[in-house]
């Protein structure tokens, strides 16, 4: 083959660009039902190796924070991590920083597994409250999807919050709330608020070949020993027993589009070759940020498409506390949540609602770099009386859609050889008000469990892990990307299958909808239903 | 920069205490200095006269780190956030803080398990009926 020419490949039925959740629980949902169907996924990233996770070393709370973080500018920045293929996020102009991994498994990898589901009325909120967009389906139409998928990732937890409608019984029990958690619990409850074991996608006891959680911390670093779920040990291993082709190291460059119409995927494999794979339908999954640039990068026409980019506002309230509690181990998402202000009450100001969550701590880094003052006798004395008696109170509220809020391409060609990307986010003052009332919230909390001193955080960047509603569900042309079936109103056999396509967010974290979404598309594919 | 004069400078921002147990210093919890003395290069140079910080009392070394803090932000940033990686790793810190030295693998950590009366506590959440609105 001479140098530069395309490398061709036949025909497939199906190609899905991401190996996340998204499209992986696509990926497994179609393999499933139509084992005759020719699916290939294209991950530009690489198959996690627990063994280099940091949990292993020695110097793993510096290893968090650089070549492991969250963040892939963070990761970028620290000389890049070999298994993630980040791609740099401009976020100049952005209250919140994204998060997420690009590799096999996607952010699950490196996700703190909470896993809840949205509330019913998170599916009709311009009905019910006139505000945002009602979902071209309803939560007990999505229902026996999230149950699907709760299967599939083997959730721990309790049955039986009256939050929600009945669920089947948790496959585990739920993971300990430990000192603090049993600490906040009695708070809430003396409150006479909502408070509940979370949900969580990690095993409390050995399933398979997957140990259970050993509380060793860092969830969000990749879970060392297999215990937290993510979807290169879940759908992923099914998927490809089904027949899949998951090529890893491959960056999806066009979507190649003729008369209306997708005619394939043009990538770039592992050793920089240029490459041509057709197909009959294309997938797309890179989450709100990567699957806007893709689409964008490809010409699809949509005045919505890149709009209304919404995460979670996230505000922290701490605690601190004389006794000694058991806050820095433990899977971080733990422990417990309340959804007690969940449900509009206009009398609080705003419509729509906040999650409060009561989480683990930080590793003693973290702690000691949030500190003010950042150093000196004064941020170490602060340091003895946080480390192991604080206690945090996560506050997510819903976002909702503006269409200012954005993915946009830029003018430079990075690395990967797509268009650079930039996101504009501004903090509405909506969601202020209610962060501002649940920290308020979370306060009293605290101060009922015993808190002798409390710390507000009025916005935490770091916590863009949701990337949402960039190519949003809808009927409209106009107003949205896809129709309700994920298929794109101006190309039908491009397919968004992650959270890209929420019309709304609710208020708490996405990844339990974004897995039963992903299987209800897949089986809309098919013409079947679950 | 000097090393005395590095360690005069991490001293300054982890100067350690006299708690139970003792918390060391930076110069006194044997940090490697490999990283942090090519961060400390634009620190030194921002503060100008290292024998003047040399021989400052520790509350006018503090003003002097304030000011470099200051006028030299994104450098002091870099040295601080290294500093503050290289000693909370730091074995003798850690031990200090009451924190284990080995890491989180491959043996865990304990958390108590959960308390039935706790669980119970649900029973009168439960009680309040259907919380959900469709």
């Amino acid at each position: 083959m001479a140098a530069g020419e395309q490398i061709k490949f036949g025909p497939v039925d199906v190609a899905i660009v991401g190996a996340g959740l998204g499209g992986a629980a696509f990926a497994r949902r179609l393999a499933s039902r139509a084992p005759r169907l020719r699916i290939l996924c294209l991950e530009r990233g690489d198959w996690l190796d627990r063994a280099q996770v940091p949990a292993h070393q020695p110097d793993w709370q510096r290893r968090a924070v650089e070549a492991w973080a969250t963040s892939p500018n963070l990761r970028l920045k620290a000389g890049g991590n070999a298994i993630s293929a980040d791609y740099p996020i401009d976020d100049s102009e952005s209250d919140f920083k994204p998060l997420m991994w690009n590799g096999v498994g996607g952010s699950t990898v490196n996700w703190a597994a909470h896993f809840p589901r949205l509330h019913p009325s998170d599916f009709k909120t311009r009905t019910l409250d006139g505000v945002g967009d009602d979902w071209p389906f309803s939560y007990f139409d999505l229902e026996p999807y999230y149950d699907l998928n709760d299967e599939a990732f083997g959730v721990s937890g309790l049955a039986g919050d009256p939050a929600y409608p009945p669920k089947k019984s948790r496959r585990m029990p739920p993971l300990p709330l430990g000192r603090l958690g049993a600490k906040a619990a009695r708070a809430f409850d003396e409150l006479g608020w909502h408070w509940w074991p979370v949900d969580a996608a990690i095993n409390t006891v050995a399933e398979g070949d997957r140990a259970a959680c050993n509380h060793c911390g860092p969830c969000q670093a990749g879970c060392a020993n297999g215990a937290k779920s993510s979807t290169d040990l879940t759908y992923w291993p099914r998927a490809i027993a089904s027949g899949v082709d998951l090529r890893t190291k491959c960056v999806a460059q066009e979507i190649v589009v003729e008369g209306g119409k997708a005619t394939g995927v043009r990538y770039r494999d592992a050793a920089g070759r240029d490459c041509w794979q057709p197909a009959s339908t294309v997938v797309v999954a890179g989450n709100g940020i990567g699957t806007a640039r893709l689409l964008l990068a490809s010409g699809i026409q949509s005045p919505a498409l890149g709009r209304n980019l919404m995460f979670h506002p996230a505000a922290y309230v701490r605690g601190m506390f004389g006794d000694e509690l058991d806050g820095p181990i433990g899977p971080i998402g733990c422990a417990l949540y309340s959804h007690e202000f969940y449900e509009t009450d206009e009398a609080r100001g705003f419509k729509r609602g906040i999650h409060l969550q009561v989480t683990r701590e930080n590793p003693l880094l973290a702690q000691a770099s949030r500190l003010e003052p950042a150093w000196g006798a004064e941020a170490q004395r602060l340091l003895r009386e946080e480390f192991r008696h604080s206690m945090a109170v996560l506050v997510l509220t819903e976002d909702l859609p503006e269409l200012h809020n954005r993915v946009t391409l830029t003018d430079t060609i990075e690395a990967d050889g797509l268009p650079g990307v930039k996101i504009e986010y501004t903090l509405s003052r909506a969601a202020r008000r209610a962060l501002d009332f649940g920290m308020a919230r979370a306060e009293e909390m605290l101060r009922v469990a015993g808190a002798h001193r409390i710390v507000r955080v009025p916005l935490a960047p770091l916590t863009g892990w949701h990337l949402l509603g960039t190519a949003r569900m809808g009927s409209d042309p106009a107003t949205s990307v896809t129709d309700g079936n994920g298929c794109c109103h101006t190309v039908p056999n491009v397919i968004v299958a992650d959270g890209s396509l929420f019309p709304t967010v609710g208020a708490c974290n996405p990844g339990s909808t974004i897995g039963a979404l992903a299987l209800k598309l897949a089986d809309s594919l098919m013409g079947a239903s679950a | 920069m000097t090393r005395v004069m590095l360690l005069a400078v991490l001293d300054t921002l982890l100067p350690g205490d006299d708690g139970e147990p003792r918390l060391p210093s930076a110069s006194e919890a044997a940090l490697d200095l490999k990283r942090l003395e090519r961060l400390a290069e634009p620190v030194a140079a921002a503060l100008g006269d290292s024998d003047g910080f040399l021989m400052a009392s520790p509350a006018e070394r503090v003003a002097k780190l304030r000011i470099v803090e200051f006028n030299a932000p994104d450098a002091f940033k870099a040295l601080l956030g290294e500093a503050l990686a290289t000693y909370y790793e730091a074995p003798p810190v850690l031990a200090a803080l009451g924190w284990r030295v080995a890491p989180p693998q491959p043996h865990g950590h304990d958390v108590a398990p959960n308390d039935p009366v706790t669980l119970q506590a649900l029973d009168k959440v439960k009680s309040r009926g259907q919380l959900w609105r469709s």
